[in-house]
């Protein structure tokens, strides 16, 4: 019985930090691009009423992922057990930092989104886990032919 | 069997069992949609022009949830690309907007996570979208017959009232 107690405990420790880290994963992250003018557009519409798409040149693609992420490990030496935890996050502040070092707030700018991909991976080892949630955002910079 | 083939077995089992990943993905698109759809809090009028923030009259709020399922780490997508158009048309609609501003995607786990330990069980992934459903007010400002005559649908999440966004920006 102490042998297989033996055995186990390491199986018993990774489910509990899984249980407690997927926990503290729900939380997730967010896309978003708070307190910036530039339209930051999803779909073809691209103006109130709709019509034909205003005429637009490409000047740059824009990519950003926020992410939150957070990992577990362990190992032992000859005196003691290590146990390391790391964690990350950054949120819809990170896509206006960047969008705004790429286009400044300038009137005559859209973004226009190709991409947004909502994804999560947890993955396990022998030592510990790695989970992951990340939206990755991906468009183009386009620029209106006729100044508004 | 001896101790030393017993704790070999344990130790190729425990490997197995704790070696695996999971994961989901999906795209999230559009392309149907009738109404501009900005994830930042520009969006520009019938003319091409940028709406000013007193002219965003807040009539509704936008929310949209799916799960997405995916399969060895990221590589099977079992949802793809998830078109939110239809609910954006509906709802847009139904309060009488004209655009969504401060559209945000949420990616979240599920608590399925947990059983992917094995590393061979599809996985899923939780995505929340919100935003605002706005009305473009005339350049001159809101007239108070037309606040009563617009009124949101009170089936509806989110920010109901119609006050400018800039005021329910400064609120949040």
């Amino acid at each position: 019985m102490k042998s297989i107690l033996k055995d186990t405990t390491p199986l018993l420790v990774l489910v509990a930090m899984v249980a407690a880290s997927s926990a503290c994963t729900l939380k997730g992250t967010v896309a978003s691009f708070p307190g910036y003018d530039v339209p930051v557009l999803l779909g073809p519409t691209d103006r109130i009423g709709g019509g034909e798409p205003l005429a637009t040149k490409v000047r740059g693609e824009f990519e950003e992922e926020v992410e939150y992420m957070q990992s577990e490990s362990s190992y032992s030496t000859t005196t003691h057990d290590v146990r390391v935890s790391e964690q990350r996050w950054s949120g819809p502040y990170k896509l206006t930092s960047t969008a705004r070092s790429k286009v400044k707030t300038d009137k005559g700018f859209n973004i226009r989104l190709t991409d947004v991909m909502p994804a999560s991976y947890t993955m396990f080892y022998i030592a510990g886990m790695k989970s992951k949630v990340y939206v990755s955002v991906e468009g183009d910079i386009v620029e209106l032919e006729e100044k508004r | 069997m001896s101790t030393l083939s017993r704790h070999a077995i344990s130790i190729l089992a425990l490997a197995l069992l704790a070696t695996g990943c999971s994961g989901a993905r999906s795209h999230v698109v559009a392309d149907s949609a009738r109404y501009p759809i900005s994830l930042s809090d520009g969006v520009r009028d019938q003319d091409g022009k940028l709406l000013p923030d007193e002219q965003k009259q807040v009539v509704g709020g936008f929310t949209y949830s799916y799960r997405a399922w995916g399969w060895l780490w990221r590589i099977v997508s079992f949802t793809g690309d998830h078109d939110i158009s239809d609910a954006v048309n509906e709802q847009v609609a139904a309060a009488n907007g004209d655009a969504i501003v401060n559209m945000s995607v949420k990616g979240e786990m599920c608590l399925w996570n947990l059983f992917t330990i094995v590393g061979v069980l599809p996985d899923c992934s939780n995505v929340r979208v919100r935003g605002h459903i706005i009305k473009a007010a005339p350049p001159t400002g809101p007239q108070p017959g037309d606040v009563e005559a617009s009124a949101p649908s009170a089936a509806l999440d989110g920010p109901t009232d119609r006050e400018p966004l800039a005021a329910i920006a400064a609120a949040d």
